[in-house]
């Protein structure tokens, strides 16, 4: 395994903040950690670098412990934080130099290195320019570049798409999945789950410092045992309802919260008649229907009772 | 010892871009001493002019008064032709003060029962020639009361010394001079410029110092420690690329001051001594200070506030040996008063390649001493410098 994470636990004060989580990463595979905003994500990646030491469990790269102290393993890593950390009064390929060289790398090799990077992100036309003059893309693009310079065995990926354009997210997300072809291990922490389904072999659901749950997305999938989930907006009395629906043969569990009845079920889109027929017997205002087909977000929405943009 | 050096090499490109280091460390302080040494540097230089006449009646004072008042670095004082006149030269303003020295005042050397009465015109808005008027006519005064004094007593001892009291005594030539081992050894335009020098590298040094906060405000600082480098190391780069900062900021302003304005910083290695010595104590000042704030705007705010009250107290702006005792005791807790002291040392070191004398020596184990007791606070606050908890 690339990394392990074993029983990893951090408190800052009262308050833990990542309980006891566990997951491993293998050669060559993109895992993705699923969570919304304050789940535990960047405290967790900033355990696994070495970067916030840790109440407990442990951090194996390549089999190795990996502490506050450890120097050596971390040339294994590359890290890109949530937040753009360049220097905007530097160019595009200074800031790549100097990243380049703290990893280890000079004359010849830094050179080459620096120009692939600058060539896969799309920015050697804008190589010498002041990172100062880059649009929020480009320098998303430099954030993730500054990352992968060094060729490392795991990149480690923390919301790299946030507040980025879809031009340039498309661009991220394809250059994360070329670098997956060929072989680097990817630890990629997303609230937006179609990024973990388009780009991640596995998925870890983090929540309030735990991971609630994980394995491949069909693995998640059939957790909450492959059924639609269907949303009726109602400004009517919907809990009388609640009873009529669960009796029927096709409906998992039904509930009603804030003018909204989740009912998970099979084959919503044939059998959402016959919850409608219930609607209108019992003279009860529709005022949006809405069907989710399976996916991470219902899976999100199973395990905890929320959105993941929440 | 690689990384060090690029990120000490990263940190100076990113200074030499920044037009803010330019101007704290180098434009701002050589732009300050020239325009003190202009506007006033004959006064630290203890060349003072004032406007001022003096109107000797007696014929007898004036000659004595003006080589007195010459050498002790009064200039622009002259002699006056009457009274009416300089009571109206110092009504309009073209005098600023002027001394009357009535023809009875003669007289009054020599009877004591005659009063000694010398006149003094000020303006209102001239204090320092209203004080130095004044200051001359009490002394004169004194003398003859003295003298007076002198020959009562040798009256009534009966002697029968024949003592000439007909014509003003050498004392009424009247010291100035300053003296003593508390005062001031630079001339003026040496005091402005390594007082200046000594208070904008506190701020050079600082900026430096807080650099490590604003790599962690723009997040560089995590993706360096994420990098194969100890964090020991990033932190003695950071320190070490402020120090450079300062060092260069300092001897700039040394080689810009000697050759422009005619500073004299006495030898090199003890530029380079004390500076290095100056340099440790703002390093670990901001350290010290960056480990209290709880963001860069904060420490740049207490970094500033620190510098600029250290360089008051201290003497960078004016000679605290003239302040009052309260002020002399008070100015021994800055950096900036041994940096003052330990310069001034230098520049009358008898060796000119190698410094000597305590003033010198005191001054750099003083400094030394002041780094190694912020350096402790600072080594406290540590883990809050770099953001990062262990």
């Amino acid at each position: 395994m690339i990394l392990e994470c074993k029983s990893i636990r951090k408190r800052f004060g009262d308050h833990t903040v990542v309980d006891d989580v566990s997951f491993y990463i293998a050669p060559g595979e993109t895992y993705g950690l699923l969570g919304p905003n304050g789940a535990g994500k960047t405290t967790t990646i900033s355990i696994v670098c070495g970067l916030l030491g840790k109440d407990g469990g442990e951090v194996l790269i390549k089999g190795q412990q990996m502490n506050t102290g450890t120097v050596s393993l971390r040339s294994a890593i590359g890290y890109v934080p949530q937040e753009i950390a360049l220097y905007p009064e530097l160019s595009a390929r200074e800031n790549l130099v100097f990243f380049g060289r703290l990893q280890g790398f000079k004359g010849p090799q830094l050179k080459r290195r620096v120009d692939e990077v600058l060539d896969v992100i799309g920015l050697a036309d804008r190589a010498d320019d002041l990172v100062a003059e880059f649009s929020g893309g480009m320098t998303r693009r430099l954030n993730i570049g500054v990352g992968m310079t060094h060729r490392p065995e795991l990149l480690i990926l923390d919301e790299p798409t946030v507040g980025v354009d879809p031009q340039s997210r498309n661009a991220i997300l394809g250059a994360v999945e070329r670098l997956a072809t060929e072989g680097m291990a990817v630890l990629y922490t997303t609230h937006y789950m179609e990024e973990a389904e388009r780009l991640c072999n596995r998925v870890g659901i983090i929540d309030h410092g735990s991971v609630i749950a994980e394995g491949t997305q069909r693995d998640l999938v059939r957790q909450i045992g492959q059924l639609d989930r269907v949303t009726i907006e109602s400004p009517g009395a919907l809990s009388p309802l609640v009873e009529q629906i669960e009796a029927l043969t096709f409906v998992s569990t039904a509930s009603a919260k804030e003018g909204q009845l989740r009912v998970l079920l099979r084959d919503g889109g044939r059998n959402l008649t016959r919850i409608l027929h219930l609607f209108e017997d019992n003279d009860v205002e529709v005022r949006g229907v809405q069907i989710d087909v399976p996916d991470l977000e219902a899976v999100f929405l199973h395990l905890t009772g929320r959105a993941l943009r929440d | 010892m690689s990384a060090i050096a690029t990120i000490v090499g990263k940190d100076l490109r990113q200074r030499m871009r920044d037009k803010s280091f330019l101007i704290i460390g180098i434009v701002a302080p050589l732009v300050l001493a020239v325009v003190l040494a202009t506007v006033g540097g004959d006064a630290f230089a203890g060349r003072v002019e004032i406007k001022m006449q003096i109107i000797d009646e007696t014929g007898e004072f004036a000659g004595p008064l003006l080589a007195g008042l010459e050498e002790a670095g009064l200039t622009g004082v002259t002699l006056g032709e009457s009274e009416l006149l300089a009571r109206s030269a110092v009504q309009d303003g073209d005098l600023s003060a002027a001394l009357i020295i009535p023809k009875g005042f003669l007289t009054a050397l020599s009877d004591p029962s005659q009063p000694a009465r010398i006149l003094v015109l000020k303006r209102p808005d001239a204090p320092i020639a209203a004080s130095v008027a004044q200051a001359v006519a009490d002394r004169l005064v004194l003398d003859v009361n003295f003298d007076r004094l002198a020959q009562a007593s040798v009256r009534v001892a009966g002697g029968g010394l024949d003592l000439d009291l007909s014509s003003p005594t050498q004392d009424s030539r009247i010291d100035l001079k300053p003296i003593g081992t508390e005062t001031r050894v630079l001339d003026g335009v040496t005091y402005l410029s390594i007082g200046m020098a000594t208070f904008f590298l506190f701020f050079a040094v600082q900026g430096g110092v807080m650099s490590i906060l604003e790599e962690r405000r723009q997040h560089t600082m995590q993706r360096m420690l994420a990098a194969p480098v100890s964090r020991s190391s990033v932190m003695i780069a950071k320190f070490l690329s402020a120090g450079v900062g300062g060092l260069v900021s300092i001897l700039v302003m040394a080689a810009a001051t000697s050759l422009m304005l005619g500073a004299k910083w006495g030898s090199l290695l003890g530029v380079i001594l004390l500076a290095t010595a100056g340099v440790l104590v703002a390093l670990t000042l901001g350290a010290a200070v960056g480990g209290l704030a709880k963001n860069v705007d904060q420490g740049q705010q207490f970094g500033a506030i620190m510098a600029t009250v250290l360089g008051l107290i201290g003497g960078a702006f004016f000679p605290v040996s003239q302040g009052p005792p309260s002020l002399r005791l008070l100015s021994k807790v800055s950096p900036h008063f041994w940096l003052l002291r330990g310069f001034g040392a230098n520049t009358v070191s008898p060796d000119p390649l190698w410094p000597t004398g305590w003033d010198f020596w005191g001054s750099v184990i003083v400094l030394l001493g002041m780094s190694g007791a912020l350096a402790g606070i600072g080594y406290t606050g540590r883990a809050k410098l770099t953001g990062l908890g262990r």
